[in-house]
């Protein structure tokens, strides 16, 4: 068989056509990265206080549920909002009665 | 941004060749009332008109010429300098060898058009999702 121009061309396409499979992966990968880091960026915009409390959150709401003080059914801080509400008067332009 | 792509294919890979296929039956329709489309088609096929359809791809990118600077780099722009020249080498051997070398080396010139028209795609895939992360 003879090596001629063709399949020199050949070689090359078939090169080429592994390349870009190879970068289309490497994209979608980056891309994730970047993703990635952009929540990381928001994480460090947050202050100190902030970052002890969303780090935190899992411990405290432990707590919160041993001491009886956390309640799973959201309906329990819906009406304690309602009870606030209607016996503060700061609030008094939010009831609406 | 698929739909996209896909109308982008349609355009340049099917009517480089579509088109020279209609001038050509119209033409015999007006000389002698027959309109050989299929046979025209496998023809111009036969003679290595898909090699158009390659190029056409790899030059619609230069239409948006700017935006293809912004998001492909400097390898990728060399590559596809590289695609149009395969592609026209491909054209020259074609041209100039005997039918039996391109009968049976048919198979090498398809992986050529693959090649180039995939990373075209793959190119106009990365414009199209430039085009659309800075509309956003």
């Amino acid at each position: 068989m003879n090596f001629d121009t063709l399949n020199i061309l050949t070689i090359i396409s078939c090169i080429l056509i592994v390349y870009t499979v190879f970068m289309m992966f490497r994209d979608k990968r980056v891309t994730k990265l970047k993703v990635d880091m952009t929540s990381q960026k928001v994480e460090e915009a947050l202050s100190d206080y902030d970052k002890v409390v969303k780090r935190t959150a899992g411990i405290e709401r432990e707590r919160q549920k041993n001491t009886g003080q956390h309640h799973d059914d959201e309906t329990f801080y819906l009406n304690r909002a309602e009870v606030i509400r209607s016996k503060t008067n700061f609030f008094s332009f939010v009831n609406g009665n | 941004m698929i739909r996209q792509l896909f109308m982008w294919f349609l355009a340049n890979a099917i009517l480089p060749i579509l088109v020279p296929v209609i001038c050509l039956c119209v033409a015999s329709w007006l000389y002698d009332g027959s309109f050989p489309f299929v046979e025209d088609f496998i023809a111009l096929l036969e003679k290595g008109f898909y090699i158009f359809s390659a190029l056409a791809l790899i030059f619609s990118l230069f239409e948006e010429s700017e935006k293809f600077r912004l998001c492909a780099n400097a390898y990728e722009g060399m590559i596809i300098a590289g695609a149009i020249l395969v592609t026209c080498i491909m054209f020259y051997l074609i041209e100039t060898k005997d039918d039996q070398y391109i009968k049976t080396h048919v198979g090498q010139f398809l992986i050529i058009w693959f090649a180039s028209a995939f990373y075209a795609g793959y190119l106009k895939y990365k414009l199209l999702k430039f085009n659309k992360s800075t509309k956003s």
